[in-house]
């Protein structure tokens, strides 16, 4: 038998880093090595507690003082400078032109301030939209669809979409259904790529699936 | 970069131990990615040029306060998993045993678990991100990662593991 993996190999095995030959050899001694398993378990199950523990700010909305990062610059605050100082024949029309000035550059700002206020709604509207269709979809492959049979779903509107796939089935120690899944999603508005996660959601006496845990497997 | 933000903001709180003290890198990070587009090289990730500029922005903050905060200071990985394996007994383990274990972590051990664990790059972009070799990350990872495994192993929670 070959020699026990290294800690290290066990945690690249986790994440998915180790080359296919290594993955077989680790496959090869996990099939008779329980304590090998049992171990590989606790680090994958370390990793998804770790993950479930950040995911607060993923929920909320973003605050706007992060958001408004991204307006223009307030243009308008630098438009009507200094004119009164003038005097003479020319104040009226230097005086005139100036305002003019003033007046197109703030208006300017306050269209580019509001396409940008409207980009974000239109982002914040998909994203919610997003989450409705997916919650449904979660809900209906959960309670309907056997383990290994994906359901798909798409919002045609945003183009996101996703799939989720029960893959196994297990009574907790409370009694509650629990379903573990594979769900893999490409959010528009919410990140740059596709990700695929891992999860474990029990089935609550009202009837509502909530997740336990879930677990970022890979984006890509 | 707008939608950037929620993965930035999650990096920074556990970069930070705090969802306010993240939010205010998170502000760092973008107004300098901002002001610096023209050094980000197009084809290359944009996001992990962000998680560079939110991880130097974070180091350099830390150095230059210098008054490091209490629980920052770094405690020795061994002792680490028995002392808060003791403590999370008694209070069960809750995610905000986690979190608080991830701020205790030594400042080079805890961008590399984020970056890993949590927002699932590969130890090829965690070296590029941190300037590190691979063979550093995955040392650093595995340190961080098997005392994490001591502080869940520690206190077994038969309800909460739910297995079959």
């Amino acid at each position: 038998m070959t020699a026990r993996p290294t800690d290290e190999t066990l945690i690249a095995y986790v994440d998915g880093e180790l080359s296919p030959e290594q993955v077989d050899e680790v496959e090869a001694r996990l099939a008779d090595d329980a304590e090998l398993a049992a171990e590989i378990d606790s680090l994958r199950q370390a990793s998804a507690v770790l993950h479930a523990a950040f995911n607060e700010p993923l929920r909320g909305p973003v605050p706007d003082r992060l958001t408004r990062i991204f307006a223009p610059p307030p243009a308008a605050a630098m438009g009507s400078f200094g004119w009164r100082r003038f005097g003479g024949p020319f104040a009226a029309p230097i005086a005139a032109s100036l305002l003019l000035l003033a007046v197109s550059l703030g208006g300017a700002y306050v269209i580019a301030e509001w396409q940008v206020e409207r980009r974000i709604a239109r982002l914040e509207a998909v994203r919610a939209a997003d989450q409705q269709i997916l919650a449904a979809a979660v809900t209906k492959a959960l309670e309907t669809h056997v383990s290994g049979k994906p359901a798909t779903w798409r919002n045609p509107e945003s183009g996101s979409y996703g799939t989720i796939e029960p893959v196994r089935t297990f009574r907790a120690a409370n009694g509650q259904w629990c379903r573990e899944y594979i769900e893999t999603a490409d959010l528009v508005a919410q990140s740059v790529q596709a990700e695929r996660r891992r999860g474990i959601a029990c089935r609550d006496p009202d009837g509502q699936w909530r997740t336990r845990l879930e677990l970022l497997e890979a984006s890509f | 970069m707008l939608a950037l933000l929620p993965r930035l903001r999650r990096f920074a709180y556990g970069l930070t131990g705090s969802i306010d003290d993240g939010d205010d890198l998170v502000q760092t990070t973008c107004e300098r990615a901002i002001r610096h587009i023209d050094t980000w090289q197009p084809g290359t990730r944009l996001d992990s040029w962000m998680y560079r500029i939110a991880r130097n922005t974070h180091l350099n903050a830390v150095r230059a306060s210098r008054v490091r905060r209490n629980h920052l200071q770094s405690v020795d990985s061994d002792d680490m998993g028995r002392v808060d394996g003791a403590r999370a007994m008694e209070a069960r383990l809750t995610f905000a045993a986690v979190r608080d274990f991830v701020v205790r972590l030594p400042e080079e051990q805890r961008a590399v678990v984020l970056l890993v664990c949590i927002e699932g790059k590969s130890y090829k972009d965690v070296s590029e991100i941190m300037d590190l070799p691979v063979g550093t990350v995955t040392s650093r990872l595995a340190r961080a990662r098997l005392a994490l495994k001591a502080l869940i192993d520690g206190p077994v929670d038969t309800d909460a593991r739910g297995e079959p």
